[in-house]
């Protein structure tokens, strides 16, 4: 076991490498530079040239890429060009709201989707089971950005329930925070419940069917009883698995729904650092966001191996 | 005590209505100001630096003007006023400017503005602003004794007092520990304005709060204006960052936020009916451009003079805009001094046969004219969509490319990349300002015209208002007959506030200065 | 099912071999591919997925035939009309058709989609049988797609587009490179699921060539979740196209896409809502459809892939 967390822990640094290489050039090779959003459109070009030198811009891309990396495993990613402060804090500011989307999305997606998922496996082929299956086909199916657009339509202009954007950080002040928070929760959270909703009713459909199962009933323990000791902890593997994976959607595909609400969280960030060619910003969040994913995934995998002692790892 | 006797009853009564009456904000009428509260403004874009020498983005000034000052600017009709100089002088020959500091000027570091900060400033600006060439004629700045500053030109440079007043990448005068030695971006964010700066969280909010030492000098410019009497009635105004403009809408609405700026065209139906809110046109804030690359095929006259006869302004602004705004020749605007009608019978002739007619004298054979738009401000890209199908009913093929906003000044530097390509000019101060586009040396998209440059040098030699309207009229007619570029319509703005925010002036941009909010 | 009445042949079930009663005509026949189709067409789901996809189809091969307008033409006076008689689905800010652009736009909407299916499917098997097949090209092979997987998807599809420039072949470049490493995965797993197989060993000592191994042997297993993936990665490349309209990195104008007439409209949205309606509505249609042909292949392929 533990040779094979080492193993993975290993296994991870190539990929991180990688994703530093990405990082750097993707950012490099999109044509416009900073110095030219910095001075304005009607700079001219030896304004243009001075500030590139001096942000170290006229340098060879391998050179620079090599001072970056050599910051980074340092653990300074650098300063930002146009926020005026180091990359990690400006980071670091935008990390928890997105982290408070994040999870009271999946929250939102677990509480929708799993007992969504067991009612329609313990009630297979009846009414709610179809009822289920065919809310969670649509929600796959609606793109996140237009099911935000009709609730703030609905939600925040006609009824005035909800605000349309904004964020209050949830231990400043609950009750509010909970109110900014909920639209886009919903908005990011619907596809990641519907697939949810399927996965716990395909992966509880077996497990049911499972014989040690029918052998747990037979014996006479209560009818919820045994569902809930046996089977579901073996459902539940399966999902526990899409959480990781769900993590890593919720965390990229806020970008669009951080627009929508224009909430301040990491997605915007990097599109406006985008936006100005803000480079070691946009190098920093992607590789961020990249560790993020691929720690959740690591914990998510080494959870899996813990839930179910059946599963043999390599 | 003895009776007074009622001649200095009368007196004294006078003297009690007269202060009462001049009291601040009595001068504008009805209710009188209210100290307090927060001021919440929806911007559409975050600064990428509060430093106010590093940029010309619209958002850097928007937060600066109220924090910072000059030692002239602007007034409601774009003439030059004092601010921190109380008055200049310039020499006969017009090429020293001498200017008196007020007296008694506090910076928000609590010390007192003196000559020695202003040329600090000064020189600062001359080192790292992207403006700086506008002061190009500027020989050196000497320190005469503690309040007076001395300016000596190289020659005489009409545009001069102008280029100092412009609050667009300001001449801001800041404490010299401030600027001294500091690279772009870099200053301290100290000015003398009404209000100092408190906290900027970058893309979440930049909060300045009063400055209670501020002495505000002179009348209240009713108008607009840059200059005259400030005073910071709130206690804090947040600037907060909103680039979507529908979300900045339904703030406004839900009471989020108090001041809403750039209102998108289509909500303003909505908005108008709603009570609590105030709908404020801000006159033309600037006109969409479109610019021609003269090294390409555009080389040929007859070429943009056929782009110019097919164009229908009216309808390129009714698709862009909603239809909100005006059609005017002019380089600059009605509202401004400088405006002028010449060309005019060349603007918007709206004639598809007469441009096919010209596009086969000028031989155009079908070659395919690339466009460049961009994705950031959403009435240039409609403009150009407008444009293209105007041009593709004489027979032009046109193909369009989105880029984001640097994405498309990095494809402009490269003349080989583009024909056409859209842009806006904001208000400009004064006509100097519009110079650089047609004089080869600084011009980006390759224009060439003797003619048209010696007319501005003859503009920039003479610092006589009336000699310079004349050079600047005979300049716009050149623009037009030789269709340097194209000027699409007169582009109005809306901004909007809450009913309880009182003494708003909508002018060029948001001042949150003589401001209150009602309770 | 054999169902009373029926008359027909005895043939044999694809995957348990059991006896099973067909039906006459064109899928009378036992080749796997008919016994799919088969199973297929007795599976709401699938049925209801491909007649909804067939339907949106039709519609864009027909759009020259079927829009009542040119999609680009403006007629300035007619902008913003809601829906009426002359304009089924109403004119957006330009005064063009909207149903005109729907459907052309289902064109675009579909080629992307097309084209990054085809596309990542390629790459899923070359870079999936390679990594499954030979195991030192394996560990690099996947330490990329790891990488790959690592950056939010819409995030570097807007860092590609932004590097490559707004062309839509470009679009499905970039969505081929976001959505590429979920296929090579899977074709990864199952080459590996059945390499070290009885029989595989069998065909190797024939001393038979990697490529015959890979393609006859190897491939055919790997086809069923490939097929399933496939109509998924349509999907998302759909979804995801319109999602880098909205933000502005799509197809450019004034080629309709759905996404475009969503990111147009956005700004109308209160006062002219059938401008996102009806591209949104298209787009759900077309997901559905997409997702419900892939639950029906799935159940039909291989029902022990149920995840």
């Amino acid at each position: 076991m533990a040779l094979y967390i080492a193993r993975r822990l290993l296994g991870v640094i190539p990929v991180l490498i990688l994703v530093a290489i990405a990082a750097f050039l993707l950012i490099h090779l999109v044509p416009g530079d900073p110095a030219m959003v910095m001075l304005g459109s009607d700079a001219s070009p030896q304004q243009v040239q001075t500030l590139r030198m001096q942000l170290g811009l006229d340098r060879s891309l391998p050179e620079q890429f090599i001072v970056w990396l050599r910051h980074v495993l340092r653990g300074n990613l650098g300063d930002s060009f146009f926020l005026g402060r180091p990359v990690t804090q400006a980071l670091m500011e935008r990390l928890p709201a997105t982290m408070q989307l994040a999870v009271l999305s999946l929250i939102f997606s677990l509480l929708i989707g799993v007992p969504a998922g067991l009612i329609a496996a313990v009630r297979q082929n009846t009414g709610w089971d179809q009822l289920v299956m065919a809310t969670a086909i649509g929600g796959i199916s609606v793109p996140s950005f237009w099911l935000g657009l009709a609730m703030i339509l609905v939600f925040s202009v006609q009824l005035g329930w909800l605000p349309s954007g904004g964020y209050t950080p949830l231990w400043d002040n609950v009750w509010q925070g909970l109110r900014t928070l909920t639209l886009p929760a919903i908005s990011l959270g619907a596809m990641q419940a519907a697939l949810i909703a399927r996965m716990t009713r395909s992966s509880m459909l077996e497990v049911l069917r499972q014989d040690y199962v029918r052998t747990a009933r037979s014996k006479g323990l209560g009818h919820w009883l045994v569902l809930l000791k046996h089977a579901l902890k073996n459902a539940m593997i399966p999902v526990i698995t899409t959480i990781g994976t769900a993590f890593g959607v919720l965390l990229g595909g806020a970008v669009v729904v951080e627009i929508v609400f224009t909430f301040p969280g990491l997605g915007r960030l990097v599109v406006l650092a985008v936006q100005r060619r803000d480079y070691p910003l946009v190098q920093g969040a992607l590789l961020l966001t990249s560790v993020i994913y691929v720690a959740v995934n690591l914990a998510v995998d080494l959870l899996y191996c813990v839930c179910d002692p059946r599963i043999k790892y390599e | 005590m003895k009776r007074m006797p009622w001649a200095l009853w009368v007196g004294a009564i006078s003297i009690v209505l007269f202060l009462g009456l001049h009291l601040p904000g009595a001068e504008g009428g009805a209710a009188a100001p209210i100290r307090g509260g927060t001021l919440r403004a929806a911007m559409t874009a975050s600064a990428p630096t509060l430093d106010p020498h590093s940029g010309t983005h619209l958002a850097i000034r928007e937060v600066g003007l109220h924090i910072f000052e000059n030692l002239v600017t602007f007034d409601s009709r774009f003439q030059v006023v004092p601010q921190l100089a109380e008055r200049w002088e310039i020499s006969a020959e017009g090429k020293v400017f001498t200017f008196y500091l007020r007296k008694g000027v506090k910076f928000h570091n609590g010390r007192e503005m003196t000559a020695d900060d202003v040329k600090a400033s000064v020189e600062r600006f001359l080192a790292v602003s992207p403006r700086r060439n506008e002061l190009d004629d500027l020989e050196r700045v000497e320190v005469v004794n503690p309040s007076v500053v001395r300016m000596t030109l190289k020659r005489v440079n009409g545009a001069f007092l102008a280029a100092v007043a412009n609050p667009i990448c300001q001449l801001a005068i800041l404490p010299r520990e401030a600027v001294e030695g500091r690279p772009i971006n870099k200053a301290d964010i100290i000015g003398t304005g009404p209000y100092k700066f408190a906290e900027w969280i970058p893309d979440r909010w930049v909060r300045i709060v009063r400055f209670p030492d501020y002495k505000p000098e002179g009348k209240v410019d009713t108008g607009g204006g840059y200059g005259g009497a400030r005073y910071a009635y709130v206690d804090e105004v947040r600037f907060i960052p909103v680039p979507e403009p529908g979300a900045r809408v339904a703030g406004l609405q839900t009471g989020e936020y108090d001041f809403a700026d750039f209102l998108p065209a289509p909500a303003l139906t909505q908005l108008s009916g709603d009570k609590n809110l105030v709908v404020e046109q801000l006159g033309p804030q600037n006109y969409p451009a479109v610019y021609f690359n003269h090294t390409g095929k555009f080389k040929n006259l007859k070429l943009r003079q056929a782009v110019l006869a097919a164009l229908n302004m009216e309808e390129i602004m009714k698709v862009a805009n909603d239809g909100r705004g005006r059609l005017d020749p002019g380089m600059y605007f009605k509202e401004q001094v400088w405006h002028s009608n010449a060309g005019a019978e060349l603007y918007n002739q709206k004639n598809p046969a007469k441009a096919k007619q010209l596009l086969q004298e000028a031989g155009y054979k079908g070659e395919p004219v690339i466009f460049v738009t961009n994705s950031d401000y959403d009435y240039m890209y409609k403009a150009a969509q407008v444009i293209q199908q105007q041009l593709a009913g004489v027979g032009m093929d046109v193909q369009i490319q989105v880029y984001d906003w640097p994405g498309s000044l990095a494809v402009r530097k490269d003349m080989s990349k583009w024909d056409l390509f859209t842009s806006s000019h904001s208000t400009r101060f004064d006509p100097s300002a519009n110079d650089f586009y047609f004089q080869a040396k600084t011009t980006f998209f390759g224009y060439n015209n003797p003619a048209l440059e010696a007319l501005i040098e003859k503009a920039n030699a003479t610092t006589k208002f009336e000699e310079r309207y004349k050079y600047y009229d005979q300049i716009q007619k050149m623009i037009y007959e030789d269709v340097a570029l194209l000027r699409l319509y007169d582009h109005y703005t809306w901004q909007g506030h809450s009913a309880r925010l009182k003494g708003y002036v909508p002018w060029v941009a948001a001042r949150f200065w003589n401001v209150w909010l009602e309770k | 099912m054999v169902q009373v009445g029926e008359t027909g042949r005895l043939g044999r079930g694809a995957i348990t071999g059991a006896p099973v009663l067909t039906r006459r005509g064109w899928l009378a026949g036992d080749s796997p591919i008919r016994q799919v189709l088969r199973r297929l067409r007795r599976n709401r789901l699938a049925v209801t997925g491909f007649g909804l996809l067939l339907v949106i189809l039709a519609a864009a091969l027909l759009a020259g035939f079927l829009s009542p307008y040119d999609p680009l033409k403006m007629t300035v006076t007619d902008r913003l009309t809601g829906p009426s008689r002359t304009h089924w689905m109403g004119t957006d800010n330009f005064g063009r058709d909207i149903l005109s652009r729907i459907l052309y736009g289902a064109r675009l909407s579909l080629q992307v989609g097309l084209a990054v299916m085809f596309l990542t499917t390629a790459a899923g098997i070359a870079f999936g049988m390679l990594a499954g097949y030979f195991h030192r090209l394996d560990n690099s092979i996947m330490r990329v797609m790891d990488a790959m997987m690592a950056f939010p998807a819409i995030l570097l599809a807007i860092a590609i587009m932004a590097v490559l420039g707004p062309k839509t072949v470009n679009v499905v470049i970039a969505l081929s490179i976001v959505y590429a490493p979920r296929t090579v995965r899977i074709v990864r797993a199952s080459v590996l699921a059945i390499k070290e197989l009885d029989y595989i060993e069998a065909v190797r000592a024939q001393a038979a060539g990697h490529l015959r191994i890979l393609f006859r042997h190897l491939l055919p297993n790997a086809l069923s979740p490939l097929v399933v993936q496939a109509t998924f990665t349509f999907a998302y490349a759909v979804l995801a196209e319109a999602s880098l309209s909205f933000v502005g990195a799509g197809a450019p104008p004034p080629t309709p896409s759905w996404g475009n007439i969503l990111s147009e409209g956005r700004i109308y949205m209160q006062a002219a809502p059938w401008i996102t309606l009806f591209p949104g509505l298209a787009i759900a249609a077309t997901v559905l459809g997409l997702n419900l042909a892939g639950d029906g292949l799935r159940d039909v392929l291989d029902p022990r892939m149920k995840t």
